[in-house]
């Protein structure tokens, strides 16, 4: 009895199973889509971030929006940009021709996630939750493509300018025209290596990219060995050739702060307080440049009421993130249908 | 009336082309600057140092006072300060002769926050002391804005706690900074919670002539500083020396 009862338990409550959608872009890379489906639920789109893949935003229950969002009902869809998780190779197991740049994401990969979401639930209109890069790629997407088939958008730590740089984003992009010859960085095993050095590692690389205070040692090893992907060297490329560190298309035609100022679409931003790789006022240029009245900007900090001081990766995959963050996602998704 | 200390403090001879106006915040003591002070002595300026009564008195009238104090001065000075010390500096520049200004976590705007909102419903009287204990959500509410090395605190004149809720609710008034020529040298920290990098970074941006340095543990210092510690720990006082330096080097005019 107490058997049957622990199975229709499990059931009952266990994780829904994701279908795996494999999409081709017209210029003929593949992003892949993980669903979890909700039949006639609101479709949202999540996006990681660089070097990232769609663990980031379903690491495990208790750490995951997608699951999160599903449960509230809507219709969860995950994606990976080419080149990072499922989509580190195409469905036939061959390695992404390389050389792809974030405006690729957002001119390419973007439209042909929206359009398979549309055709899949026959919704017009969809949501879209971009982490760091996950949303500057949509502010290209609407530079290029405007807003229409969105909703609603969240960007959770993502920033729109460079501008001001700390001693160490300088010498990264002054250093990033040294890797324009190698076609990946294995950014994963640097991030196994931290993941095994367990906060011991020389420099607290760890303590960058997230708030330990925000983490269990599991759920740290965890993250860096899960959500890292290898980092393209097109998109080394577009970073390095920032000159005033505007975030611009990579034939500097398009300054996306301005390009969004006729953007009327209701938008969420969340930034970490602790966040050593975006900054809260990178954050803000985003949130300021965009011409809608209805955006809201957040900071994840103890003085806004949230448990702790928000770092990058933690903004989504911390602690206390469901009981912080996810919920003011939620919220903004919910009140613009 | 108020009353004003202007003290050139023994021991140091002008050595340098400049001498230093350190605007001492409201709020905060004269001792609690004496890291500062000490450190740009010991360098060798002439160092002038301007505090504010308890009573009787605006931001207009304080930043009045500075430029009283700095007409004082005989020879070409440099004005350092550090949070609403160097807000009221900023309010000041049309009535001063600054060569420059070296401000630590200025306080040049402010975007809203839970723990801000709270103190905008607080009830002021006169004679308010900063150091009156304060609790939000369970946290003292010192540390958590100023950091846990909160200095001694001070008094602050009623008319400034008024219109620093009003800077609370609605933003600290900006257009000033424009019209500002001098060389305006700024450094925050990522660990301020007072002066935050979403407000101070984009206000900053109207000065015509200034230069921003992010400081913190992505500069290779030891920590990412609080409002506090950008006013006491050794690596900030370095930089505002530094600073200093460089803004009345030859080279640079």
């Amino acid at each position: 009895m107490v058997l049957f009862l622990f199975c229709l338990l499990n059931v009952l409550f266990a994780a829904p199973e994701p279908e795996l959608n494999w999409v081709e872009a017209k210029d003929g890379g593949w992003l892949a889509l993980t669903r979890y489906k909700n039949e006639g639920g609101p479709p949202v789109v999540l996006c990681h971030g660089i070097s990232s893949n769609h663990y980031f935003w379903d690491l495990e229950p208790g750490r995951s929006l997608a699951l999160n969002l599903h449960e509230a009902g809507f219709d969860v869809w995950n994606m990976d940009l080419r080149g990072h998780g499922t989509a580190e190779k195409n469905p036939k197991g061959k390695r992404q021709r390389p050389g792809w740049t974030i405006d690729t994401y957002g001119q390419q990969d973007l439209p042909a996630a929206f359009a398979h979401v549309q055709q899949a639930t026959g919704k017009e209109r969809m949501h879209y939750v971009g982490h760091s890069l996950g949303g500057m790629v949509l502010a290209v997407y609407m530079a290029h493509s405007g807003r229409d088939v969105l909703a609603s958008a969240v960007a959770v730590g993502t920033p729109l300018d460079f501008r001001d740089p700390d001693l160490v984003t300088k010498v990264m992009f002054k250093g990033a025209p040294l890797a324009k010859n190698i076609p990946f960085l294995p950014t994963p095993l640097g991030a196994r290596y931290l993941g095994l050095a367990k906060r011991t590692a020389p420099g607290h690389f760890d303590e960058m990219v997230m708030n330990p205070a925000n983490m269990t040692p599991a759920s740290e090893t965890l993250t860096l060995r899960t959500v890292v992907s290898p980092l393209s060297k097109g998109e080394i490329r577009q970073f390095s050739a920032l000159p005033d560190g505007e975030f611009r298309s990579t034939d500097g035609q398009i300054l996306y702060r301005e390009a969004l100022e006729e953007i009327d679409l209701p938008m969420l931003f969340i930034a970490g307080r602790a966040d050593r790789i975006v900054a809260a006022d990178m954050v803000r240029t985003y949130h300021d440049s965009l011409g809608t009245m209805n955006k809201k900007f957040v900071v994840a900090s103890v003085t806004n009421g949230f448990h702790g001081d928000y770092g990058h990766l933690d903004l989504g995959i911390g602690n206390h993130a469901e009981e912080d963050v996810f919920p003011l996602i939620r919220t903004w998704l919910e009140i613009w249908p | 009336m108020w009353w004003l200390i202007f003290a050139a403090f023994a021991g140091a001879s002008p050595t340098k082309p400049a001498d230093v106006l350190v605007v001492v915040s409201p709020g905060f003591s004269l001792q609690s600057h004496a890291p500062l002070i000490r450190a740009i002595m010991n360098e060798g300026y002439v160092t002038h140092a301007h505090t504010f009564p308890c009573t009787g008195q605006d931001s207009h009238a304080m930043a009045s006072s500075i430029a009283t104090t700095a007409a004082e001065l005989t020879r070409p000075y440099v004005v350092v300060a550090h949070g609403a010390g160097a807000t009221l500096s900023l309010m000041a520049a049309d009535g001063l002769q600054a060569e420059s200004y070296v401000l630590l976590a200025p306080i040049l705007d402010v975007w809203p926050i839970a723990a801000f909102e709270w103190l905008q419903t607080k009830q002021l009287e006169p004679g308010i002391n900063l150091s009156t204990p304060a609790t939000w959500q369970g946290h003292d509410l010192h540390t958590l804005l100023l950091g846990e090395e909160a200095p001694a605190l001070s008094c602050v004149s009623l008319g400034l706690a008024r219109e620093a809720q009003q800077w609370l609710a609605n933003g600290i008034p900006t257009q000033h900074l424009k019209d500002i020529e001098s060389p305006v040298f700024i450094a925050v920290s990522l660990g301020d919670n007072l002066s935050t990098m979403e407000a101070v970074v984009p206000a900053s941006r109207q000065l015509p002539n200034r230069t921003l340095m992010r400081m913190g543990v992505k500069r290779f210092d030891p920590v990412d500083f609080t409002h506090v510690q950008m006013l006491t720990h050794s690596v900030p006082i370095g930089v505002a020396l530094d600073a200093i330096a460089d803004q009345i080097s030859p080279e640079k005019k």
